[in-house]
Formats: structure tokens, C-alpha cells, sequence
């Protein structure tokens, strides 16, 4: 079909969670896209927001730069705040 | 004589509810696997199983108020053709999508008024099937519409076949204003809204869309009726023979 776009779909499960993406589809436009999202990623109550999003927008990490992206992160220790004693009226940080 | 006489008129109405919506859901269904791609079929099936849950609230209802204490299935599954009371519209064969869209448009409408109508009613058990049933409707309105606009606006072919379905779809609009003495009593009874204003808005709604999608209404002087008093097209036999095959070949079973 022409002018068929790939959308990726994201959801929020609910208020004060961050939306999740759950998968992809294809549509025309912004409008259909939001129908088709509803219809096939939310009919078992799994949320309370939609957006979609044309997957050609997405600029996504390539995946040969991983390494250098990424690794750098992980063997610095003092970069984290796992020192401090939490009380526990603050719950999770 | 009056109680009475009501519990029948509403029997009667809550029968004709339940076979429309379960025929035009029967319809929506046998879209699955044909669509012309995975979302739209999604979408399709959809709006079946949301129509058959209306169809499930109102065979509910009407099986409480049979006199003869038929159950929801026995009013689906063993009734025939002559029996059935749904309107002409929902037993109109899908065709093309063009046709499915509009008949669906036109049914949606048409619920949506009615329902809004209902959410007002006398009677409780329906007050409660309208307000559930009016946000499905909504949607459906939404994914119509919105189909509407791009087929009228689309291709030359799109176009056409909007045009063409038009057409064929029309003549059945009529039959869903139809007021009959059931409706009289009711609506004077404050259960039922009255039917002919439901028409003016129906009207207008309509127009307003089918306008703005370069589409044009067709001039129609004869409108096809007869689905409340059990006179039906001929495609109605075929669908409840596959959708009542299976109760019949097996009629004491359980799921």
C-alpha cells in the first residue's frame, strides 16, 4: 500500500509511570495511527495513554558505537551515590 | 392491562435491539481474515465484539421480560428468519469496505442519538445498556468518520465506490425512524425517545459528514422496510444458518 507509514506505539500503563513502548504498526497518518494503537495495543486494559510515533523520527543509537556509548559507564563506581544511608521514609531514589 | 401491555411494548423493543446489534456484529465478524491488513481487521473485529456485547445486554433484558421465559441463547440461536425483528440495515451484506464503513456509519449514528435518548429513560435496565453501550459508540463514530473522510477524498476508484455504496445503503436508512404503536407506548411512557426527532438530528449529522467528504446523498423516494414485522432480505436466511449451526447440531451442550 502507498503512503503507508511504520509507527512505533508507546503506552503509559498508568498515571506517574513513563509511556513504554510496546510495539509497532502500520498506518497512513497521525490520526489512523492513535485508532490502530487503540485497537491493537490496548484492548486488555493495559493503559491509559497512547502515543505514536512515525518510526522514521526516531534517531536510535547505532548499534556498532554500543561500546563506546555505553561501556565507559560502568567500572565508575564514585560516579554513583551508593554510599549514603537512606532513611526509610524516603523510599525508592 | 397497563403494566402489562408495557412489559410486552418493552420486550418487544429490547428483541428488536438485541437482534439488530447481533446481526450487524454477526456482519462485523465475517470481516475477520479478509480485511484488507492487520490493523484495520483488528479494528473490525472490534466493533463486532463491541456490538455483540450490546446485543448480549439487550437479549439479556428482553429474555427477563419474555413471556414465554426463553433464555438469551434460545432468543439468538432458535429463532428463525420470521421471527427475527432487526432492522433491514444490519443484515445488509458487507460488500466492499466502502459499504461496510457506511452502513456502520449510518447504524452508529443512529445509536449514538438513541442511546444519548435512553440514558434518560424511564426504565433503569435500560438507562444502564445506553450509558455503557454510548462510549463504544462513540469510537465507532470516530474510526468511521474518519474512514469517511479519506475513501471520499482518496482515489477516483475511492470515491466512486463511496458513491456506489451510498447508493445501496440509502434506501435502508428510513426504516430505523419507523414508529410503530410499540414505540408510540413507550415513548409517551417517557422509556423510548421519540424517534422523529432522532431522525432530524440523524439527518443533519449525517449530511454534515457524507458533505464534507465530496460525497453525494442519493435522492430516494422508496425506502426499504419490513425487518420489524419479521419480512426480510434474502441474505438474512444464510447468516443465521451459519451463525445458529452449531446450537442446533448440538442443542443441549454447555461451554
Amino acid at each position: 500500500m502507498s503512503d503507508t507509514h511504520l509507527y512505533e506505539v508507546f503506552i503509559r500503563a498508568k498515571a506517574g509511570l513513563a509511556h513504554q513502548h510496546v510495539g509497532s504498526l502500520h498506518a497512513n497518518d497521525d490520526e489512523m495511527a492513535l485508532q490502530n494503537a487503540r485497537d491493537l495495543y490496548t484492548r486488555r486494559s493495559e493503559g491509559v495513554s497512547i502515543w505514536v510515533v512515525k518510526s522514521e523520527m526516531i534517531a536510535a543509537m547505532d548499534p556498532d558505537d554500543a561500546h563506546a556509548y555505553l561501556d565507559p559507564a560502568d567500572d565508575k563506581i564514585y560516579r554513583h551515590p551508593t554510599f549514603y544511608d537512606i532513611p526509610d521514609e524516603v523510599g525508592h531514589m | 392491562m397497563g403494566e402489562n401491555m408495557t412489559q410486552q411494548h418493552r420486550y418487544t423493543f429490547a428483541q428488536r435491539m438485541g437482534d439488530t446489534l447481533l446481526v450487524i456484529a454477526q456482519r462485523h465478524c465475517e470481516w475477520v481474515g479478509k480485511a484488507h491488513d492487520l490493523e484495520e481487521e483488528v479494528a473490525l473485529a472490534n466493533i463486532g465484539l463491541d456490538l455483540l456485547g450490546q446485543a448480549t445486554a439487550w437479549l439479556e433484558l428482553a429474555s427477563s421480560l419474555d413471556e414465554q421465559g426463553r433464555s438469551p441463547d434460545d432468543l439468538a440461536y432458535l429463532r428463525n428468519e420470521r421471527e427475527y425483528c432487526n432492522y433491514l440495515i444490519a443484515e445488509l451484506e458487507n460488500g466492499d469496505f466502502a459499504k461496510t464503513i457506511l452502513r456502520g456509519y449510518f447504524l452508529s449514528i443512529w445509536l449514538n442519538l438513541l442511546y444519548q435518548g435512553l440514558s434518560a429513560s424511564e426504565d433503569e435496565a435500560m438507562r444502564a445498556i445506553a450509558v455503557k453501550a454510548d462510549k463504544e459508540v462513540a469510537y465507532h463514530i470516530e474510526h468511521q468518520e474518519m474512514w469517511i473522510e479519506r475513501l471520499g477524498h482518496g482515489t477516483e476508484e475511492s470515491a466512486q465506490r463511496m458513491q456506489k455504496a451510498l447508493a445501496a445503503v440509502w434506501p435502508y436508512t428510513q426504516e430505523l425512524f419507523e414508529v410503530d404503536d410499540v414505540e408510540r407506548v413507550l415513548t409517551q411512557a417517557r422509556i423510548v425517545p421519540d424517534k422523529a426527532a432522532m431522525q432530524q438530528q440523524w439527518q443533519a449529522r449525517v449530511t454534515r459528514t457524507l458533505t464534507a467528504a465530496g460525497l453525494q446523498i442519493p435522492e430516494q423516494r422508496y425506502h426499504q422496510r419490513g425487518g420489524l414485522s419479521g419480512r426480510h432480505t434474502e441474505t438474512l436466511g444464510y447468516l443465521l444458518a451459519e451463525m445458529q449451526s452449531l446450537k442446533r447440531a448440538f442443542p443441549n451442550v454447555n461451554w
